[in-house]
């Protein structure tokens, strides 16, 4: 419904008037027009009675008291589109800026190419991994693999001056790896929580920037700076020591182990983004690891 | 000389305007708890899978929705500066459409029915907020807090934050964060980058395309502009 576009104190006004012509009993009703009479008259002969100070006195003041009041009317054309608490206290914004796209055109391309892919092939691949595969055996598989990334948080950690998430990295990696058969059972998990940390982090907290936003192919979003934290991390990666055909096969194997989750969240996101491509975009925006 | 009775109408509608001030009564944080309680009621009511095909349960999270959401305060804040430009009518349009998309990811996230098309074993047992931090502003609130929850198996803690506007009675929500990442932010980004190349009336006719289109395969540059871009 389209609300008036009035100012308060007029629609306020308007609403008196229109009370005191329906529901006032006849003696107000006369009342009321006779104050406005005198006020009409007062204002040809240059004079402004008591009353009329006083109804102008209480409609500022009531007008003073709506506007801290939810009102009906839409007041899109003046209002400030920000947050309150971005505006009103003067705080820093908690969003993050955007990366800037210049090659914007040619991720566009990539990414339509990904999202074929990932609908496509990696989702159908996925899903039938995860119908013969049993959880308990899917959650051990991503353990595995989650331990073995454990250096990389120990020593980005260490980059970061966090000592409390280098031991926390170092414990969950002595612990799992002995006790939890090479990583396959998080035994250290219910007394030190994993704490993701990658160069690409380290770089943001020294103060390195994003550079701009690239879209690789098959492994999805990233930018300048993500993508050199990527390489830098491989030097960790144990994957990146074995042969070739057991690199390819661990490598398969934990992304159809650990897709699941992330391919659900794109496929929904898909279906209600208006531009999946700013979409995605603003998603890693949002993940830009620094804390 | 200004007659009592004047002064006594005057004051009988000062008074009935305090009755619609928003009801500060309860708490956000409790408000927030409470509408998570109630959500969860609904789910658990019968078993998850079977309740995910039931309509009726659809329904009882639809109207949930619309109670708990300030919708129209969502679309302003997503078109952001664009808000200025449209017409009453455009607004009625927009807010409408976009109204019935977010109710759907609403009611979508809930169930989770790609969820269970993935023969997940799917489940939320309980979530409690903790570490609850409230900042208020006059009719605003906003609540950082941490959710426990079991997903698939798994304990997760989630970082969550709402922003909510005082109703009458409670509150409503009229934007939320997961790990950081806010729901009107996404969509304000989105709405900039099509309305900086293109008018309102083609936003209204993408989101009509969006909530009209049901196939969650559907390519994305069937529905984005992709031929749009410079």
């Amino acid at each position: 419904m389209i609300q008036p576009q009035l100012p308060m104190n007029w629609y306020l006004w308007i609403k008196l008037s229109e009370f005191s012509s329906t529901a006032v009993p006849k003696g107000l009703k006369k009342t009321f027009k006779k104050e406005q009479q005198a006020i009409q008259q007062s204002a040809k002969s240059g004079r402004r009675s008591s009353g009329y100070f006083v109804v102008c006195g209480l409609c500022f003041l009531i007008f003073l008291l709506l506007a801290e009041l939810p009102v009906a009317a839409r007041d899109w054309h003046e209002r400030d589109y920000r947050d309150p608490f971005e505006t009103e206290f003067d705080e820093p914004s908690e969003q993050p800026e955007p990366i800037s796209d210049p090659l914007e055109r040619l991720n566009r391309l990539t990414f339509a190419f990904n999202d074929r892919f990932y609908l496509y092939l990696l989702d159908p691949a996925v899903s039938g991994y995860e119908k013969i595969t049993p959880h308990p055996v899917r959650r051990s598989i991503g353990n595995f693999f989650s331990n073995l990334i454990e250096p990389v948080n120990f020593v980005n950690a260490l980059f970061q001056l966090e000592g409390s998430a280098a031991h926390n990295a170092f414990g969950r990696f002595l612990i799992n790896t002995t006790f939890g058969l090479g990583g396959l059972f998080d035994v250290a998990g219910e007394h030190l929580e994993q704490k993701p940390h990658d160069f690409n982090q380290t770089m943001a907290c020294w103060g390195v920037g994003d550079g701009f936003y690239i879209v690789w192919p098959f492994l999805g979003p990233s930018s300048l700076r993500g993508t050199g934290g990527m390489v830098a991390d491989g030097f960790l990666d144990p994957m990146n020591y074995q042969e070739i055909e057991v690199a390819t096969g661990g490598r398969t194997l934990n992304l159809l182990n650990s897709s699941g989750p992330y391919l659900r969240e794109y496929k929904q996101l898909e279906q209600f983004a208006l531009d999946p491509y700013i979409a995605v975009k603003d998603f890693y925006e949002s993940m830009q690891p620094c804390h | 000389m200004v007659s009592k009775r004047l002064i006594s109408l005057l004051f009988v509608a000062f008074l009935l305007l305090f009755t619609v001030e928003p009801g500060f009564t309860m708490a956000p944080e409790d408000y927030l708890q409470e509408k998570i309680d109630e959500v969860l009621s609904i789910l658990e009511d019968t078993d998850l899978m079977s309740s995910l095909k039931s309509d009726t349960v659809r329904e009882q999270l639809v109207d949930l929705a619309r109670e708990d959401f300030d919708f129209e305060e969502m679309t302003f804040r997503a078109l952001g500066p664009y808000a200025r430009q449209a017409t009453d009518e455009q607004i009625d349009q927009l807010v409408d459409l976009f109204s019935k998309l977010l109710t759907d990811v609403y009611v979508n996230r809930l169930t989770g029915d790609l969820a269970e098309e993935a023969g997940g074993d799917y489940q939320i047992v309980d979530i409690t907020l903790g570490d609850t931090q409230v900042t208020r502003d006059g009719r605003y609130a906003r609540v950082h807090t941490r959710a426990e929850m079991v997903l698939e198996g798994d304990r997760q803690v989630v970082r969550l934050m709402f922003s909510l506007i005082a109703a009458d009675p409670g509150w409503k929500i009229y934007d939320f964060e997961v790990e950081g990442i806010g729901l009107v932010q996404n969509y304000r980004r989105q709405f900039s980058n099509i309305l900086a190349r293109n008018s309102i009336d083609y936003l209204i006719d993408l989101l009509k395309q969006r909530v009209e289109d049901d196939d969650p395969t559907a390519a994305p540059d069937e529905l984005v502009p992709l031929d749009k871009v410079e």
